[in-house]
């Protein structure tokens, strides 16, 4: 397509040619060589917890099926039936042993198996392949519970993609009893690159005060830290391995950085306060100490979090200009029910589709992307080179870690996975680029 | 055989009239983004609550979704629904800045006695148009099943079940009540 992707973000991750939020070509390419080669997150363990249970989502803009199998073995496949093409499952999530097009029936098991088509002895000269046939599977690892797919066999496991990222998010996926999300995802369009949000997430404490200041005025509590334009007084950035980050701004003990309200608040601190010296011994004290933070988080290449705030979330693609978001509420599992939905309507009031904040971020992301169908426009440059050189080592914690937290050293990180698997033809090219700059 | 319809529950025409105009009049304090009239109109109890649609097969079992243990878009009380009205009117909310443009259309009203003295059963559908900034439009499509309640001789509504017809919302927002 003439054009050499190395070129278009500075290979400090610092300086990024707008056509990235904007050329269909650079799109196309990035289904091709970031989200077919990713692990993307599919769903929980909890929103499909029985034998026949399933779920229907995207991987990149492959409609996929997650169906628990009879032995509770989970699947991820193509939602498009091998004959015409059509679509096998066109329910958001239930109950089934079988996924049977509306086309002509042919039927499908939990693992996408082609089982049964309807008069193949009568009108089919000979047995249909099942081998050929059946419906192409990801592969499906599993952390704690969040179950990822990918579609790419030489893919390195979800353990060594995560690297460190999985340490960190054990400090709540591991905590006593686990992690879960309650469903299932609310979804919304927005006018946006994908990239944008990831971007936004996993590591802007920056616009906290400024874009969200009503919102943070009027919830109150102790995010007014940084209402108006005021610097994180506290807290780290994260840049891991393999593109993923996140923003840390942890509390002390009298102070819980979170957006709950009244008694949802109460109830929240108490629970973080008593199970604090359990997380203490069982995770350690570096763990333990950002384990009551706020944090905003992305993981490589499309899925967000904020703890504090308890969302889950996932930027869906739909070309270059268009995001679905995906919005789930995170939380512990063994925490009492009035708290689990305590904490939900947290998240759907701040971060649902009528989440006062997200309205927020929805609108400053559209400008992002829309002001590029300029031409001249898109030919200027854009910069992320906040705490440039600040990354550095730290004996408590894993990966590059940097200080102020009011840093772009994550979205630099994100940028520079992104820089080396769109050139990198595969995974060891991937690894070997990684490893020498980042 | 239907269940639907029952004579005997309807309100007499002249309570019909005033259901209607408490919900035209209502839509046009928010069309106005007179917020401080709106919240007037609302009893302190009240529970507004639009549920997040799943696309579901007719033959599954499972229950409808409830205010708990189900996603909600909407799921507020009244100290919710303030803050969000305090959220517009901070001066710093800059994205409702320029407004937008929203006309709201309440039609197939229906009003029927409830099981509580004084309160109302109200059906309603509504359209909601939205044009902001240059050229973005948005509808949203819902049928709204309303309690009203008669405080001192006025009716104030005391609970909302927004049924929105969207699966996936078509808009970056929902930063409008319904």
């Amino acid at each position: 397509m003439g054009i050499n992707t190395n070129d278009l973000v500075r290979e400090d991750g610092g300086v990024q040619d707008r056509r990235i939020y904007w050329d269909e070509d650079i799109y196309q390419m990035e289904l091709e060589k970031i989200f077919a080669r990713s692990w993307l997150f599919l769903t929980h363990d909890s929103l499909i917890p029985n034998p026949g249970d399933f779920t229907t989502t995207y991987m990149g803009q492959d409609r996929v099926v997650v169906s628990r199998g009879q032995d509770g073995k989970v699947s991820a496949f193509i939602n498009s039936c091998s004959h015409r093409g059509n679509m096998v499952c066109r329910a958001d999530s239930g109950n089934a042993k079988n996924f049977v097009c509306s086309y002509h029936g042919w039927t499908f098991g939990g693992d996408g198996g082609l089982t049964n088509i309807p008069l193949e002895d009568e009108i089919y000269s000979k047995p249909v392949d099942r081998k050929i046939f059946s419906l192409r599977q990801a592969r499906v690892e599993s952390h704690r519970g969040f179950l990822f797919g990918n579609f790419d066999e030489n893919a390195p496991s979800l353990k060594d993609y995560l690297g460190d990222m999985a340490w960190y998010f054990d400090t709540f996926m591991d905590a006593p009893g686990g992690s879960e999300l309650l469903g299932p995802p609310m979804k919304m369009r927005i006018k946006s690159n994908w990239k944008f949000f990831v971007e936004n997430f996993i590591g802007d404490f920056y616009h906290a005060g400024w874009t969200h200041a009503a919102a943070v005025k009027v919830i109150g509590g102790p995010l007014t830290a940084v209402l108006g334009n005021q610097a994180v007084p506290e807290g780290f950035q994260f840049a891991a391995h393999n593109g993923h980050g996140f923003n840390a701004a942890p509390g002390n003990d009298e102070v819980f950085p979170h957006i709950h309200q009244g008694e949802t608040a109460r109830m929240y601190e108490e629970w973080l306060r008593s199970r604090k010296p359990a997380i203490t011994e069982r995770l350690g004290e570096a763990r333990a100490r950002i384990y009551n933070a706020i944090w905003d988080g992305s993981m490589f290449p499309n899925t967000s979090f904020l703890r504090g705030i308890d969302t889950w979330k996932v930027w869906q693609p739909r070309g270059p200009h268009e995001v679905e978001v995906w919005t789930w509420t995170l939380v512990e599992k063994d925490m009492p029910d009035e708290l689990k939905e305590g904490i939900r309507h947290t998240n759907e009031k701040t971060f649902g589709p009528a989440g006062i904040l997200e309205g927020d971020d929805g609108e400053n992301m559209e400008g992002n992307t829309g002001v590029n169908e300029g031409f001249v426009t898109r030919q200027q440059v854009l910069n992320t080179e906040m705490g440039l050189g600040s990354e550095t080592t730290n004996d408590d914690y894993p990966s590059l870690v940097s200080e102020p937290p009011d840093n772009e050293a994550a979205h630099r990180n994100f940028l520079r996975m992104w820089r080396a698997m769109m050139a990198a033809k595969d995974w060891d090219e991937v690894m070997a680029s990684r490893s020498k700059g980042a | 055989m239907s269940t639907i319809v029952s004579n005997s529950a309807m309100v007499p025409m002249e309570t019909h009239h005033e259901v209607q105009s408490f919900l035209y009049c209502e839509a046009r304090a928010l069309d106005d983004e007179v917020f401080q009239d709106w919240l007037a109109m609302l009893t302190e109890d009240i529970h507004y609550w639009m549920p997040f649609r799943e696309n579901r097969y007719r033959k599954d079992k499972r229950p409808e979704p409830t205010p708990k243990k189900s996603a909600s878009i909407y799921n507020d009380y009244y100290q919710d629904l303030l803050d969000r009205v305090a959220r517009f009117e901070t001066g710093m909310a800059w994205i409702e800045d320029p407004p937008a443009r929203a006309r709201r259309i309440v039609s197939n009203v229906e009003a029927q006695y409830s099981d509580t003295e004084g309160e109302l059963n109200v059906y309603s559908n509504l359209i909601l148009y939205r044009n902001r900034r240059q050229d973005e439009e948005a509808w949203f499509v819902a049928r709204r099943r309303d309690r009203l309640r008669s405080v001192d001789g006025q009716w104030r509504l005391a609970r909302r079940h927004i049924v929105l017809d969207h699966h996936v919302i078509l808009d970056e927002n929902i930063s409008v009540f319904m």
